[in-house]
């Protein structure tokens, strides 16, 4: 589906992983909209799959002809669309459905990251770059003529419109260095910009001096340029974290946050989650999640319980049978009634229980901060001493020991360390978000490249959640057609795992047909019945006994007097499973699957993958326990998983990947999200870190050996700080084309990409 | 060299227009989508 000469389908896709069995609501979709003055509501959608111009006009034109819809517009950039709806002529639910009937589905976006903070940042951060790059051009272009040796009244002159154009310019571009540095040693502790303050500040008041006494050089042109240089890091730095939180706070589910409960008089009532209590009755119907835990007390369905507990096969349930909140209803309605509020509910736990592991996780010191505790005291200790020798030196001269201090200060170049460590990540996220995985934040990438361990999830992380039918029924068509007529009512994933398999064949018209949860599928063929379920329940109607060890998970078709067919019902592994284990397996890390599934599924995998070591049935609790253990080992763990049994481990752990297809709390708790579809991102994540860690030390290892070099020379009193300012330009562009080095990096390497290529297209 | 009295200040008035138009463009919300920007030039049926 999707993209460039995208395809309009005609039968609504049962394969978007995020929106598969849940039902959207119009109420949740208006809550999360805007109302305009004139009456009309502004809706934002999410939608991951667009490229191209293609998508954009696609969209764009589709939904303009739509009755009621208007102001579409389409941002390319952050993947939104923002329309504005007449919720009397049709309802935001149809817009999702149009949306994926043309390839395209939609997920609501949701506003809670402080998102409009950030971008006024980043607006702001701009602004700041503009008006420091007007005024460092202009103050180059008299300063090129003063050094080139302007005398008397020009030169007078020409200092005091330079200063006039850079005062104002330092104080109004600068203010996030200095408010920055202000805060940091207010809290009595030194940060990057308080030598950056420092030295702007210094070099600005030095040349006001000189200009306004008539004598001596004045240096405007350094302290400008200083300041641009480190504001194009800065901003390129926020930039890449901005499009990381962009990307995850866009993947919003289209789940219930509301759920209709029985009202007075039995009518139903919708009711947001929170406002939920103990005692209410919810209506559940097929296809909505649970919100709150409950326990059912009229009704009998089978339940989907991936998402919380990684089990892969529905399960029956009926009265007295308790839910947890994130379960999903497949098969029939049933009431159930409110046991624990939301915020007492699983999943509230959950998340409380992930709160305490970040808190416990933000101890890690990336290498960057590691190189800031020792790097600012030096330089500032190394400035006073330079002030303090020439001083003594030349016998209380103030001013020379002035210009050589302030030199050493710029020359040390904290921009060459402001930037060593924020290009190459920039660098790497871009590189990585080309691959379809999102970095959420720096330290991470760090942290990935340490790994000596990988502990995989089963469900939905190497499988996809969505089985696969195999069977010799083809040799009968009337046989297949029918079975294709009755898998097609069910929502049970075997069903529809028989339904994509056989979706090529002709309907026949079944009467009296219906759903039996526990069971399957039955109706009535020219008055004959047929059924599509558990062996046991096509047996009676057969009269064949069939091999009780294939009954587990297995769907047999029978008609009454003819022998049976059996659909073989297997877990697809995710492309490019087999192929990261290998390559896991290369780079010396070991593999570990831990389940929250039975023990022969896991088995099952674990050996097409092999992997030796594995654990099934695992809880939540269970894995983080397991986690716990590598950490007393001191081994650094990856963790990848994606329902929400998964989250806590995933703050817990070393470093954490989720795929796109999560759930939302598993999302925000991993360090890394991969929205492709294939696992091969996990390698290729790997050896991007592993570059980036190589190339951050190389910069590091580039800015020393500079100060090296440039530290005596300053302090020999032969660097005026102009020659400063340009020596640290050179090393800030040296250090810039080191990290870009990056993007030629992954061509060569252990594990060539096009052989991940090729055999995802053998494969597939 | 007094022409440069006239000079510098008109350098500086047009340096100071290109600061503006670059403001103005960012508030204008003009820099909101520079890939879709990018792409939607070339679209055609959205010639006028």
């Amino acid at each position: 589906m999707s993209c460039c000469g995208g395809q309009i389908l005609t039968d609504v896709p049962d394969g978007s992983d995020r929106v598969a069995g849940d039902r959207v609501r119009d109420e949740e979709l208006k809550a999360s909209a805007t109302l305009l003055p004139d009456g009309r509501y502004m809706y934002i959608f999410t939608i991951v799959d667009m490229h191209c111009g293609s998508c954009i006009s696609m969209i764009e034109k589709h939904l303009s002809k739509l009755k009621g819809v208007s102001d579409v517009r389409v941002n390319l950039t952050l993947k939104r669309l923002t329309f504005s709806l007449d919720s009397s002529v049709k309802t935001p639910s149809s817009i999702v459905d149009e949306l994926v009937k043309i390839g395209y589905p939609p997920s609501v976006y949701i506003n809670d990251s402080g998102e409009t903070s950030d971008i006024t940042k980043q607006k702001r951060l701009l602004i700041d770059l503009a008006v420091a790059g007007f005024a460092m051009a202009n103050i180059m272009l008299l300063s090129v003529s003063v050094w080139s040796g302007a005398e008397g009244a020009t030169r007078q002159l020409f200092h005091l419109i330079s200063g006039l154009i850079a005062v104002p310019a330092v104080l109004f571009s600068g203010q996030s260095f200095f408010s920055s540095a202000y805060k940091a040693l207010r809290a009595g502790y030194l940060n990057m910009d308080v030598p950056i303050s420092l030295a702007v500040i210094l070099t600005l008041g030095m040349s006001v001096f000189e200009s306004l006494h008539g004598v001596g050089d004045a240096y405007f042109e350094a302290s400008v340029m200083l300041l641009f240089f480190l504001l194009i890091g800065r901003y390129l730095d926020l930039r890449m974290k901005e499009k990381a939180k962009n990307v995850i706070s866009n993947l919003g589910d289209l789940s219930p946050r509301g759920i209709e409960i029985k009202g007075k008089r039995g009518k139903p009532v919708y009711m947001p989650a929170d406002e939920l209590k103990p005692g209410m009755v919810m209506l559940i119907k097929p296809g909505d999640r649970i919100p709150v835990d409950g326990v059912i007390i009229k009704g009998h369905t089978e339940l989907d319980r991936s998402l919380v507990t990684g089990e892969s096969m529905p399960v029956a349930a009926s009265v007295n049978a308790h839910i947890d909140s994130g379960i999903l209803n497949l098969s029939a309605p049933i009431e159930v009634e409110v046991l624990r509020g939301l915020n007492d509910s699983f999943l509230s736990g959950l998340i409380s229980i992930i709160e305490e592991c970040n808190a416990a996780g933000s101890r890690y010191i990336s290498l960057a901060d590691r190189m800031v505790k020792l790097y600012a005291p030096s330089v500032h200790i190394l400035a006073l001493v330079a002030f303090v020798g020439w001083a003594f030196f030349t016998g209380g001269d103030y001013h020379t020991s002035m210009n050589i201090a302030i030199s050493v200060l710029i020359i040390t170049c904290p921009c060459a360390l402001g930037l060593a460590v924020p290009m190459v990540q920039v660098a790497a996220a871009s590189r990585l978000f080309q691959n379809g995985i999102v970095l959420k934040n720096g330290p991470a990438l760090e942290k990935l490249s340490e790994i000596d361990h990988v502990v995989f999830d089963k469900t939905g992380t190497l499988t996809t959640g969505t089985p696969q039918a195999n069977s010799d029924i083809f040799t009968n068509r009337l046989a297949a057609s029918l079975a294709h007529s009755l898998a097609r009512i069910s929502s049970h994933p075997a069903s529809k795992a028989v339904a994509a398999l056989l979706k090529d064949q002709t309907s026949r018209k079944i009467e009296e047909i219906e759903e039996i949860p526990g069971k399957g599928v039955r109706g009535l063929y020219r008055g004959s019945e047929i059924r599509l379920g558990r062996c046991d329940w096509v047996s009676e109607l057969t009269g064949q006994s069939l091999a009780e060890n294939h009954c587990v998970g297995d769907l047999y078709f029978g008609r009454k007097g003819h022998k049976a067919f059996r659909f073989e019902i297997i877990e697809t592994l995710r492309p490019g499973a087999k192929q990261v284990i290998d390559g896991l397996k290369k780079l010396n890390i070991s593999v570990e699957i831990v389940s929250g599934d039975t023990y022969e599924r896991v088995q099952d995998i674990a050996k097409k993958l092999g992997i030796n070591t594995f654990s099934a049935l695992m809880s939540p609790q269970d894995k983080l326990d397991i986690l716990k253990t590598h950490n007393r080992a001191n081994k650094k763990v990856l963790m990848i998983g994606d329902g929400l049994n998964d989250a806590p481990s995933l703050s817990m752990c070393h470093v954490s990947m989720a795929p796109g297809s999560a759930s939302d709390v598993s999302r925000l708790a991993a360090d890394f999200v991969f929205l492709r579809d294939s696992l091969k991102a996990v390698i290729d994540n790997l050896e991007i870190a592993r570059n980036s860690q190589k190339l951050m030390k190389q910069n590091f290892a580039l800015a020393f050996v500079y100060n090296c070099i440039a530290i005596p020379i300053a302090f020999a009193g032969l660097v005026t700080p102009l020659l400063a300012a340009i020596a640290m330009s050179v090393s800030s562009i040296l250090v810039v084309a080191n990290s870009l080095r990056l993007h030629r990096m992954n061509r060569s390497g252990k594990v060539s990409p096009a052989y991940f290529e090729k055999l995802e297209r053998v494969s597939s | 060299m007094n022409i440069l009295i006239y000079l510098i200040p008109v350098a500086l008035f047009l340096g100071g227009l290109g600061l503006v138009a670059f403001l103005w463009c960012q508030k204008s919300g003009q820099y909101d989508d520079l890939d879709g920007a990018a792409v939607r030039i070339l679209e055609d049926d959205t010639d006028a």
